[in-house]
């Protein structure tokens, strides 16, 4: 009896100490041949192709959103991500709900970019329209200088589907990265299928 | 008995290490008697971190820069510096920053931040004055010297400081601004070292030749602001309660000035007079303006903007940023007050188009306020889709680069369409 107490106070330790150490990380997963295809995000609904060599993560536990990366958070950072639209854009004290046109949604993610300080020097390269798995989206370039001051590059789609706005990021420092792979970017969003039923 | 002694004399004990811990002496003021020559090692280390904290804000772009506003404020501030401050070798400069949050401080080194949310505030130079002499006394106090010495470094320094706060709704972390805060005079001072600014301050102010009684707008108009951000955020219908500490500041400084400044000597002119001043500052109130549209605080947009069309003369971009401060409210309307029309945005535009007919950015506002449907209107009418459509046309016309060319391309296939 008391023996079995003590495995059960080990194996809460153990659990704890991983918990810990692990800083709560998700697993990381390889993009490699082995991968579904086309990857199933099915608690975002939507699915898409992913560029092999990649790595992916879920963070369900804290937004339900993926992250995808080849060497790590600072030199790629491809999220997909989706808000409800009735959440208020960050900075912005707007939401993009109503009969915005995704015009107006692409400036309501610049005024959030732009009044976020840390991003310095903020630049727009491009803003134009675009379709992803047929639905009107914004199609969003800009460079900014993070807050120790290195020039960043991002490429940012926002779909509104339905009652959410979805978002594709890329991001990676100007130099080098964001052209060694915004096409494994480019490549995976134009795959995406929605899969909200009715849309 | 010997209990209730026992309870006294820790009682006492408590009390005396509380007032020891929150009341440091003074140090010595800069002046001909203590120069920059006789910086103390951790002073020389805050004046290197400082230097350090201001080259990465001017790096990350976080400065606003504008030729004909810095050298004004230059001007300003030569006027306000105290002669014991060139005695001592400091140098003093300003600096403004591009940020909503309501706020100036000053570091050890004498340079002095003031964000557009406080410079578009003002409404003449006394008040800058106010702010600067204000600051230059925490600088010649060596009050960041003194907060470092203290530890104070907490996590709310952007919380009620100096002649403002970062209360104001909206707006990203400011990393940079934090650690800069956390070395200036924007860390929370004792109540006693503000109060000793304070004094100070109105001292130098004097000393400028700068009107000495009316130096509590400052703090009064910044009150408002915050009240009226307040209002538009998310717990807007929460009635709005500034913080006691901030008003009985005002109160003091109200007392200080009917106690030692009675009759105060002959004051000299400002260096501009009011409408000047507006119109030296007015690309900050446009930057102020933009902000504000930016972070959805349409009702401070618009007042901000109404306040730069006071002074802007021929340029139409006030009557534009005017115009989507109008629409902004039509699609996120305040509670208790009342929608403007689309009638009122479009005059809005009409106006900057009757200062300059070929602005583009007017031609293509005045258009989107025929093309969208929001509002109480939910479809468009025929003379709208014309109007709209006219619009996006010369739009293209006047600006055929234009950097949302795709769009307008949309909505001009989709009037066009509709027009078959």
């Amino acid at each position: 009896m008391r023996s079995q107490i003590q495995r059960t106070k080990a194996v809460l330790l153990g659990l704890v100490l991983l918990l810990a150490t692990t800083a709560c990380a998700p697993p990381w997963v390889p993009i490699d041949q082995t991968t579904p295809r086309p990857f199933d995000m099915t608690p975002v609904q939507i699915k898409m192709e992913m560029p092999l060599g990649w790595m992916s993560s879920y963070y369900a536990p804290v937004g339900g959103y993926f992250f995808f990366t080849v060497h790590g958070s600072e030199l790629e950072e491809f999220w997909v991500r989706r808000f409800p639209r009735s959440a208020v854009v960050k900075g912005t004290g707007r939401n993009t709900g109503g009969t915005l046109t995704v015009q107006e949604m692409a400036e309501i993610s610049i005024d959030s970019r732009r009044l976020d300080s840390g991003t310095g020097n903020f630049e727009i390269v491009s803003n134009r329209p675009a379709t992803i798995g047929g639905q009107s989206c914004f199609r969003l370039e800009y460079r900014h200088r993070n807050a120790i001051g290195l020039e960043k590059r991002t490429l940012e789609y926002g779909c509104p589907v339905g009652d959410w706005l979805y978002r594709f990021e890329f991001m990676a420092p100007e130099e080098h990265y964001f052209d060694r792979f915004v096409g494994d970017f480019e490549a995976s969003v134009a795959s995406v299928q929605f899969t909200i039923p009715g849309i | 008995m010997r209990a209730a002694r026992s309870f006294r004399l820790v009682f006492l004990l408590l009390a005396l290490s509380g007032a020891i811990g929150c009341v440091t002496p003074p140090l010595p003021p800069m002046g001909a008697d203590r120069t920059t020559a006789q910086l103390e090692p951790d002073e020389q280390a805050l004046w290197k971190e400082s230097r350090a904290i201001q080259y990465e804000i001017e790096s990350a772009g976080l400065h606003f820069d504008d030729a004909s506003v810095d050298a004004y404020l230059a001007q300003v501030l030569a006027r306000a510096t105290p002669a014991r401050m060139r005695q001592a070798g400091l140098e003093p400069r300003i600096e403004v920053i591009s940020n909503l949050a309501i706020d100036g401080y000053s570091f050890a080194n004498g340079v002095i931040y003031i964000h557009t949310a406080l410079l578009a505030q003002m409404t003449d130079e006394t008040m800058l004055a106010t702010m600067l002499t204000r600051e230059l006394a925490h600088v010649v106090n060596r009050n960041a010297l003194r907060a470092r010495r203290e530890k104070r470094r907490t996590a709310d320094t952007m919380a009620w400081v100096g002649v403002g706060s970062s209360m104001v709704e909206g707006g990203g972390e400011a990393k940079l601004l934090l650690q800069a805060a956390n070395m200036t005079s924007a860390v929370n001072f004792h109540h006693t070292i503000e109060t000793i600014a304070d004094e100070r301050g109105l001292e130098f102010l004097d000393e400028a030749g700068y009107g000495v009684g009316e130096t509590p707008k400052l703090y009064e108009t910044t009150i408002e602001y915050i009240a009226e951000v307040h209002a538009q955020g998310a717990w807007g219908w929460v009635p709005f309660v500034p913080p006691p500490p901030v008003l009985a500041r005002v109160q003091g400084m109200k007392t200080l000035i009917q106690t030692k400044y009675p009759d105060q000597r002959a004051t000299r002119p400002p260096i501009l007079d009011a409408a000047a001043f507006q119109r030296r500052l007015l690309p900050v109130t446009i930057r102020q303006a933009e902000l504000e549209l930016a972070a959805g605080l349409f009702r401070s947009a618009e007042k901000t903007a109404r306040r730069a069309t006071e002074s802007s003369g021929d340029d139409p971009e006030p009557w534009v940023v005017l115009g989507r401060a109008l629409m902004g409210q039509r699609t996120k309307p305040i509670a208790n007050q009342p929608t403007p029309s689309i009638k009122q945005a479009r005059e809005a535009f009409e106006e900057a188009l009757r200062r300059d007919r070929r602005s583009a950015v007017a031609v293509r506002e005045l258009a989107m306020s025929y093309y969208r449907t929001t509002g109480l209107a939910r479809a468009r009418t025929g003379e709208e889709s014309d109007a709209a459509l006219a619009g996006f046309r010369r739009y293209l016309q006047l600006s055929p680069e234009a950097s949302d060319r795709a769009y307008i391309e949309q909505y001009i296939r989709e009037l066009a369409q509709g027009e078959r």
